[in-house]
């Protein structure tokens, strides 16, 4: 026979234990909602590996996403400051580079990287072995400080920008963009950024391509020039690229398209001379509106170029196959062929893997730029991504990042 | 002592209460004795759990009932009085975390502007709440020029505007429109009987009030826009609000090169001239960057008009910047950005009608139109300014731009009353008409 006080205590275990099984199955219920919500999300938090040391008083931290492997290391830009993400076990280390730096750009064997260092009104060529030591300057733009008024009333600096940076295939000279053709009397008072041409060990840089002229060649200048270069893989020469120019009906309205030039590798050009160049993309689409083609990047095999398309208010990530020679302006047939990857939203920077079997690109997304991975598939002449996104970086990285991708 | 209430201890297992004696202390007596006497403490009698107080009948209080009930009453005086103090507390934090707002809003909004004698009889909606279409000025100067001519950083007294947009707001098809009118327009002087370039008219008024009654009248009477509110902000206060709200993401809509972008901001020296690059394509423009971008003229051919677009793009970025940020907490620090760089006729719940209004519109609802060449400008080039000085110059499309306007706007046709203005070109530097 029990006695009063155990009935009381055993009364008090049992709703005590009752008491814990509710709650326990309150916490399963709320970790299966949670998990649930995070499913609809599209992406699990927890794959997200923090960085130590990325956080600050304007940005988070900056995550890797932790199942996100690729071959290779990817370098891109956060708060101005050079980044490697490894791709073999997702860590990401800062490059001892310096502030105020973007453009990063592997060499074709990944030994060095090519970057632009930013003072407060110009910037150099820098260039840093990936096994550590000390980044060199190949170009010294700081200039003297004086003003020149040329003949057109524009006032110009004798201090020179320079940006954008990419390898010749044998890693033996680096295509940038510069306005450096100020410096010559000629072109006093001509704004726009033309491509040049420096060794990689240094020296007197040449002018490799002068700005084109818009639209069929009719274009005029003014609207900033050449942007985004990209080499095409097999050929040495065929550099594309985007180019802003003003319509030649002074309508004020400006035309980016990608072009594609053939680059004289026996002498440098001279300013103003016409270059063996040709629209890959019209300036206008469908009902003659504008579009904007731009941010070009070649595939490893050189036969597709991926870039980004402006057109009706939407944003998309297109690639195209390109012939050998080009079928650009006026036809434009290659472009007929393009295929949209991606569709409806803010994309930047395409970069193709180095197997050519994945796409990297920016987009603007949660009010952050991220790297974001998709599998490429390639039937015939057409091409699609496969499966979702995986998102790499998390807490957000520079829009200009400009992002680099090497196979070693 | 009449009325004086005793308790008295009941027996600890009997239950019973004691009869009262004379020895029992009174409240009086207990209150008399030591406050502190741990080697007299009364014995707990009651075996209630509880306390003494549940123990049964009342009886005489111990010491430690005494001091209980003292600390109750003390715990009851405390929570007021500390509520009162955390509220005290609270209101004075209120107070200075809204302070900077309320100086603000006092010094910065419902800044009437009388109506000059040119916009009478100009039918100008009420309210945006009653469905119908406003239309806000917008106003940019850089007050830091007034500031080297030791002014106040308003507008008027020789402070040109360098952007001027009218943001259209139309309850009805959930529309925002922004229309930029170029600085260099050529247009009538309110009250006088001269032409001048649409920034120099601001310059020409004795005071912030008169400046932009000028700039509004010119907007309303040549342009044919009824203007509801105004707005101004100085360019210094653009940094600082873009700075406290973590930058601003924009999409650089080209490669921007200047040679002479002007460095007189926070630098002291008005003359001062820096080069500029900001590369083309999307990226976070920190305040200084964000100004520099909308403000370099050289940068591109279009000039002013490139410059309107850039100004308008970065306009709808800071929007979708503050609409998708938590600014409950850079509330003090907005506002005290925008001390002395901000100048409205909005009222507090005007503005919150705006901002509510804004932020029910999506984003492809959001038109941007510049009144640029050649659609809307009749000629252009170099003029001879009445003084001899030559300047770049802009002849008005009236025809053109009444017609965007009509269609986009739909004013009252009646309010437009523009006189027409001719140039005197510099000869080979002007293209087009001369008279507008």
């Amino acid at each position: 026979m029990q006695t009063q006080p155990n009935i009381a205590r055993r009364a008090h275990q049992t709703h005590q234990t009752g008491a814990l099984r509710r709650l326990g199955l309150w916490l399963v219920l709320g970790v299966a909602v949670a998990l649930t919500l995070q499913g609809c999300n599209g992406s699990d938090s927890n794959q997200f590996r923090t960085v130590p040391g990325t956080a600050s008083t304007t940005a988070s931290p900056l995550a890797v996403n932790s199942t996100g492997h690729f071959q290779g290391h990817i370098a891109f830009v956060r708060n101005h400051q050079l980044y490697i993400l490894n791709g073999k076990d997702d860590t990401i280390s800062a490059v001892p580079a310096g502030t105020n730096v973007q453009d990063p750009a592997y060499s074709p064997d990944g030994s060095r990287l090519a970057y632009v260092r930013r003072g407060a009104s110009w910037s150099d060529l820098m260039v840093l072995a990936t096994k550590g030591g000390k980044p060199i300057a190949l170009t010294h733009n700081q200039g003297t400080g004086q003003q020149t008024t040329c003949p057109n009333g524009i006032t110009e600096s004798d201090a020179v920008w320079a940006a954008n940076p990419i390898w010749t295939p044998d890693g033996s000279a680096l295509y940038y963009l510069s306005d450096a053709q100020k410096l010559a009397k000629t072109s006093c008072g001509f704004t726009d950024l033309a491509v040049w041409k420096m060794a990689a060990r240094g020296g007197q840089p040449t002018l490799a391509l002068w700005p084109a002229r818009g639209e069929d060649n009719t274009g005029l200048p003014g609207a900033g020039g050449d942007a985004n270069l990209s080499l095409r893989p097999g050929s040495a020469n065929q550099l594309a690229y985007t180019h802003y120019a003003y319509d030649a009906t002074q309508t004020n309205q400006r035309l980016v398209q990608l072009y594609l030039a053939t680059l004289d590798q026996t002498q440098p050009t001279t300013p103003g001379q016409p270059q063996e160049e040709t629209a890959l993309t019209p300036a206008t689409g469908d009902n003659n509106s504008l579009q904007q083609t731009l941010e070009p990047s070649w595939s490893p095999d050189g036969h597709f170029l991926a870039y980004v398309m402006r057109a009706n208010g939407t944003v998309s990530l297109v690639v195209t196959r390109v012939s050998d020679p080009a079928m650009g302006a006026p036809n434009f047939r290659d472009y007929m062929t393009a295929t949209t990857v991606l569709l409806s939203g803010a994309y930047s920077y395409p970069v193709w893997s180095p197997d050519g079997k994945s796409l990297l690109y920016m987009q603007f997304k949660n009010n952050e730029y991220d790297l974001y991975l998709s599998p490429v598939t390639v039937t015939g002449t057409t091409i699609s991504l496969q499966g979702n996104p995986i998102q790499l970086t998390q807490g957000g990285i520079d829009g200009d990042s400009r992002p680099s991708w090497t196979a070693v | 002592m009449p009325g004086e209430v005793t308790w008295r201890r009941a027996h600890p297992t009997t239950g019973q209460v004691p009869p009262r004696s004379a020895a029992a202390p009174t409240s009086a007596n207990a209150a008399a004795a030591p406050r502190r006497d741990a080697g007299n403490r009364a014995p707990r009698l009651s075996s209630d759990p509880r306390g003494p107080r549940h123990a049964g009948p009342r009886g005489p209080l111990t010491r430690r009932e005494r001091l209980l009930r003292r600390n109750r009453l003390l715990v009851w005086l405390f929570i007021p009085t500390a509520v009162i103090t955390v509220l005290a507390a609270l209101a004075g934090g209120l107070v200075s975390y809204f302070s900077p707002l309320l100086t603000l809003l006092e010094t910065s909004t419902g800044h009437q502007v009388a109506r000059s004698s040119q916009e009478n009889g100009i039918n100008v909606p009420t309210d945006l709440s009653n469905g119908q279409r406003v239309n806000v000025l917008l106003l940019g100067s850089d007050n830091d020029t007034q500031k080297f001519a030791g002014g106040n950083g308003l507008p008027g007294n020789g402070v040109l505007t360098q952007t001027i947009i009218v943001v259209s707001l139309d309850p009805a098809s959930k529309t925002i429109d922004l229309i930029s009118i170029p600085r260099d327009s050529w247009v009538n002087m309110p009250g006088a009987n001269e032409c001048l370039k649409l920034d120099e008219i601001a310059g020409q008024g004795n005071s912030p009030d008169q400046a932009i009654q000028f700039e509004r009248t010119v907007v309303e009477r040549d342009y044919g826009i009824p203007i509801w509110r105004y707005a101004w902000v100085g360019l210094e206060g653009f940094v600082k609000v873009i700075n406290t709200l973590g930058g601003v993401d924009v999409d650089v809509l080209h490669p921007i090169l200047d040679d002479s972008y002007p460095n007189d901001v926070g630098n002291g020296d008005q003359y001062s001239y820096k080069t500029l690059y900001i590369p083309a394509g999307p990226q976070h423009l920190d305040g200084e960057t964000a100004l520099e971008y909308v403000r370099s003229r050289h940068s591109d051919q279009a000039g002013d008009f490139g410059r309107s677009q850039r100004q308008q793009s970065v306009l709808l970025a800071l929007e979708k910047k503050a609409s998708n940020s938590n600014l409950a907490d850079k509330i003090p620090d907005l506002a005290n950005d925008l001390q002395g760089n901000v100048l409205t006729d909005m009222t507090v719940p005007e503005l919150t009608q705006v901002a509510n209004f804004a932020k029910g519109v999506p984003h492809q609802n959001m038109k941007q139109i510049v009144l640029q060449p050649p659609t809307y400008s009749a000629g252009q080039g170099t003029i001879y300014r009445p003084d001899g000085e030559q300047t770049y110059a802009l002849l008005p499309n009236w025809q053109a731009i009444n017609q965007t306007i009509q269609a986009t706007i739909h004013p009252d046709p009646s309010i437009d009353q523009n006189q027409p203005c001719s140039v005197n070109p510099v000869p080979g530097d002007w293209s087009g008409d001369t008279t507008g």
